[in-house]
């Protein structure tokens, strides 16, 4: 009776908990592969921002790509095929370097990191919607970068 | 010093011994062990995910408060005698991941209560989790020595 109880209280323990990250899950799946410049107006950084994530979109071990192209740097967040999980740092290691080879004029920070990847498709929903001016958006990147750095 | 050889009383006795014995269901209590052992590992994800999707933290520092959570939920499950029957049933599947940590310290706790908070509780809380702590600390002080040396030397 009291094992049952105990299961009875773990299952809703863990259906709450997973209930909780629903939404926003979704949200984030309908995101996939997106790229915006902080001036959304100016075709020309906006065309860039899109080729930066071809670029990255060309590695076989991508699954989704997000790239938020700022006038000092550019934030590219990337999720890979699960089989791929093991090697992601190599991976990002790769991808950064190819990215300086490409465009080496431009400041990219690269990260694998599922929250870099929230915050950066977040920034361009709120980019695309208007609803964030272009100097907080500047700093909006610049607060993605420093979570990016921080060790613990 | 043990005797060798042993009386044909004694390996009679032996033999009814082993033949009313309850044999352990070793299969089953590895599957159970597995299977409990991963359902904390997915309660401990979800709480990752919690920390990443609501809060400022990343792949990387979200674990440290995930750690946490999980060993203040063992503790809180074991003040309340409910960590007691998942340990009978899952075994080592409640035992090795982190969970077991807390359940260690607190059910310490609560056996030496008897005797007093500074005498009871103060010195035998970390009976058994103190060898986890000190092995633990230790065993990372020399990976990191050897990571240091390795990476020192090899660039």
């Amino acid at each position: 009776m009291k094992g049952k109880r105990c299961a009875i209280l773990f299952l809703v323990f863990f259906t709450a908990l997973s209930g909780c990250s629903q939404g926003e899950g979704k949200a984030v799946a309908g995101n996939m592969n997106e790229a915006a410049a902080v001036s959304h107006d100016d075709g020309e950084e906006r065309e860039k921002a899109e080729q930066m994530k071809e670029a990255a979109l060309s590695m076989k071990e991508m699954k989704n790509v997000c790239l938020v192209k700022g006038k000092k740097q550019t934030v590219l967040a990337f999720q890979v095929y699960h089989r791929h999980r093991f090697r992601m740092e190599k991976i990002q290691k790769d991808l950064s370097e190819e990215m300086k080879k490409r465009f080496p004029d431009e400041k990219i920070t690269v990260s694998y990191d599922f929250k870099i990847f929230l915050e950066t498709s977040r920034l361009i929903h709120k980019i695309r919607s208007g609803t964030i001016s272009g100097e907080k958006a500047e700093k909006e990147i610049g607060r993605i970068v420093r979570l990016n750095n921080e060790k613990t | 010093m043990a005797n060798p050889k042993k009386t044909p009383e004694q390996k009679e006795y032996e033999k009814l011994e082993k033949k009313h014995e309850v044999k352990r269901p070793i299969w089953r209590n590895c599957l159970t062990a597995f299977w409990v052992g991963g359902l904390f590992c997915v309660v401990g994800q979800a709480i990752t995910y919690f920390y990443i999707y609501f809060f400022n933290f990343t792949e990387k520092t979200a674990s440290n408060p995930t750690v946490a959570t999980m060993i203040f939920l063992s503790m809180v499950l074991t003040g309340f005698g409910i960590y007691d029957h998942i340990g009978q049933f899952a075994g080592a599947g409640s035992a090795v991941p982190v969970t077991g940590f807390g359940n260690a310290v607190i059910s310490a706790a609560i056996e030496h209560r008897t005797e007093g908070f500074v005498l009871g509780v103060g010195s035998n809380m970390f009976k058994l989790a103190g060898s986890v702590i000190l092995f633990g600390v230790f065993s990372a002080f020399v990976v990191s020595l050897v990571k240091t040396i390795l990476s020192y030397w090899g660039g």
